[in-house]
């Protein structure tokens, strides 16, 4: 079953009365969501307590989700970046919210290609030194923080910064 | 457009789906969608002493430098000798204009001011209609803000961050976590040899606190190190102190499943900084009796309503799309003049009527099927909707339909977070 069906079901499934299939979508966006957030509030702890509340948010009015019409990651992603424009709002952050909505739109997982996506889950395995696996799936994949994976390293939150950005160089330049 | 962003999504976008994503934040929202109905972000943190006082308004401000002033340079100058004197804060400057009515019927007031940390403050605010203050009092809680924001920026680059770090740094093993976190604009009540009692947060259900003082203790004053004897009992003050916790897995944690429980092993005192103005200003409900207004993007004409207002999502749309066909981003607020089956016309601040036909009967919807979990409150004429919606930048539709609208939300009016739901 395709990634796209699947969903179909999982929302078809909720939309029935089992809360519990909600998981499932959960899991498969809240790193990426978090990150999202976090890129916007510049602030962990605040951007997983709104993709937190997105989530909330999403699940609450699944019922006026039309899938014909978008898809729920697409939704849910506005719904984050809507509760990312009201924070920033409220705590009176100078804050420029077409360049947010369009960071919404580019990073949405269903705006991402397929193929690219693909490539970047095997090149990960490739990296080098190994730990740079190790520490992109920490951070991208498993939705650990800088300072949580710098104490398991032993090192600073600014020496993780520069190995996920080695990382990144490494996988760009395998992608090119 | 920052290329990373997009291959930081990328990489995110490739989980594989055996890897598991932090199970303690799926647990957490799978407890919390147990509620049947939720109210928008501003009311559900709005006046919680733990999620939404000043002290977590200071957790979100960026690290600024420290500002220096010079002060007196010029007086100091002409008698041959000058100095700089280095603030640990700025010192702020409010200057409110006499109050007017605004388009809601309730007063309101301008502001300028300088010395604000390096946020962003409205230029308007206006008095909520069960407001506990009066408009005189306005210019003292907007410079009591500033200065909060000014002293929490200093905190956090003197004394460290007060995020709790509450992730499992060492796999599965129990750990101990320090933080610094500055307390509420509280009262120092009394003092001993050994310890100071901070209090005056009654109205926030909190009682007093004692806290041994050690010779370690720093004390400040209008952005400078003072004596401890230098603050006077009944001060206004806001405390830092360091929290050292451990942190315990609980029962079943692996490496990527785990839920972990906290027991405070202790907390330091570590400065004490007398505040400015009398204590009132700094009162959580007094600066929740404004609301800010600033210009609505897309729409500099009008005011849009922010800060401490309450919403009720009323249209999540699914079909405005950013960016097609040179769509941007716009807001605007109103008061509901017509309800016609599924469209719902609003008058914005300059005036404007705007037609709002998101293709759903909103209205009756909330009115049929939702009313019940608001106290039974029904959407009527009179009441006000904020609208964001997509346009091209130098088109001004007057007419927004589910191709252009985002998102609409009843606006409410509330002081405390157990007030009525009032519409604005």
């Amino acid at each position: 079953m395709n990634m796209m069906n699947k969903e179909t079901r999982i929302i078809e499934q909720i939309k029935n009365g089992d809360p519990e299939a909600y998981r499932e979508l959960v899991e498969r966006y809240q790193t990426g969501l978090i990150i999202h957030c976090e890129n916007i509030l510049k602030d962990r702890q605040d951007g997983e307590d709104i993709a937190q509340e997105a989530f909330v948010k999403a699940y609450v009015n699944l019922k006026k989700f039309s899938q014909d019409k978008a898809q729920f990651s697409t939704w849910l992603y506005r719904i984050a970046t809507n509760l990312c424009i009201d924070h920033l709002r409220k705590h009176k952050r100078s804050v420029k919210i077409a360049d947010i909505e369009l960071l919404a739109q580019v990073v949405d997982p269903a705006s991402l290609p397929e193929d690219e996506i693909a490539q970047i889950r095997d090149l990960v395995e490739t990296l080098e030194p190994p730990k740079y696996a190790d520490i992109i799936k920490a951070y991208f994949w498993e939705g650990k923080s800088y300072q949580e994976i710098a104490s398991t390293y032993d090192t600073s939150t600014n020496t993780i910064g520069t190995w996920i950005s080695r990382a990144k160089q490494q996988l760009k330049e395998k992608l090119a | 457009m920052n290329n990373d962003t997009r291959f930081d999504a990328l990489i995110a976008a490739a989980r594989p789906e055996k890897s598991h994503p932090r199970a303690e934040f799926t647990d957490r929202v799978m407890q919390s969608i147990a509620s049947p109905e939720i109210l928008s972000s501003q009311i559900r943190r709005m006046n919680d002493t733990k999620k939404e006082t000043f002290i977590m308004k200071l957790r979100h401000l960026p690290k600024f430098a420290i500002v220096a002033i010079a002060v007196g340079a010029l007086l100091l100058l002409s008698t041959g000798v000058y100095a700089t004197y280095q603030l640990l804060w700025p010192k702020p400057e409010v200057t409110v204009s006499a109050p007017t009515t605004s388009q809601n019927g309730r007063e309101e007031v301008a502001i300028s001011f300088a010395q604000c940390g390096d946020t962003a403050m409205a230029q308007r605010f206006e008095l909520k209609r069960n407001a506990i203050i009066t408009s005189d009092q306005i210019a003292g809680l907007v410079k009591a803000q500033c200065e909060l924001k000014a002293i929490g920026a200093w905190s956090e680059k003197e004394f460290g961050s007060e995020i709790r770090n509450r992730m499992l740094p060492h796999g599965t093993e129990p750990y101990d976590n320090e933080y610094a976190r500055p307390s509420m604009a509280s009262l120092l009540t009394s003092r001993s040899a050994t310890s100071l009692t901070f209090g005056g947060l009654e109205k926030y259900h909190q009682s007093e606190k004692t806290l041994p003082t050690t010779e370690n203790v720093r004390y400040f004053a209008d952005g400078m190190q003072v004596k401890a004897s230098d603050i006077a009992e009944n001060s206004p003050v806001v405390y830092i102190v360091k929290y050292r916790e451990h942190m315990t897995p609980k029962p079943g944690c692996d490496n990527t499943h785990c839920s972990i429980s906290s027991t405070l092993l202790g907390e330091e005192l570590l400065a004490v900084v007398k505040l400015s103005l009398p204590f009132e200003n700094y009162d959580q409900l007094a600066w929740q009796s404004l609301t800010e207004k600033m210009v609505c993007t897309g729409n500099e004409a009008d005011a849009c309503l922010t800060g401490y207002i309450g919403g009720i999502d009323l249209f999540m749309g699914s079909d405005a799309k950013l960016n097609v066909d040179g769509f941007v981003y716009k807001e605007i607020q109103g008061v509901i003049t017509k309800i016609e089956g599924p469209t719902v016309t609003i008058r914005s601040s300059s005036g404007a009527l705007f037609t709002l036909a998101p293709g759903k009967d909103i209205v009756n919807e909330f009115n049929t099927t939702r009313t019940q979990h608001y106290n039974n409150r029904k959407i009527e004429v009179g009441n006000s909707v904020g609208v964001r919606y997509y346009e091209p930048k130098d088109k001004h539709e007057k007419t927004l339909t589910s191709r252009n609208i985002a998102y609409i939300s009843l606006q409410l009016e509330m002081v405390s977070k157990g007030d009525p739901l009032n519409a604005y």
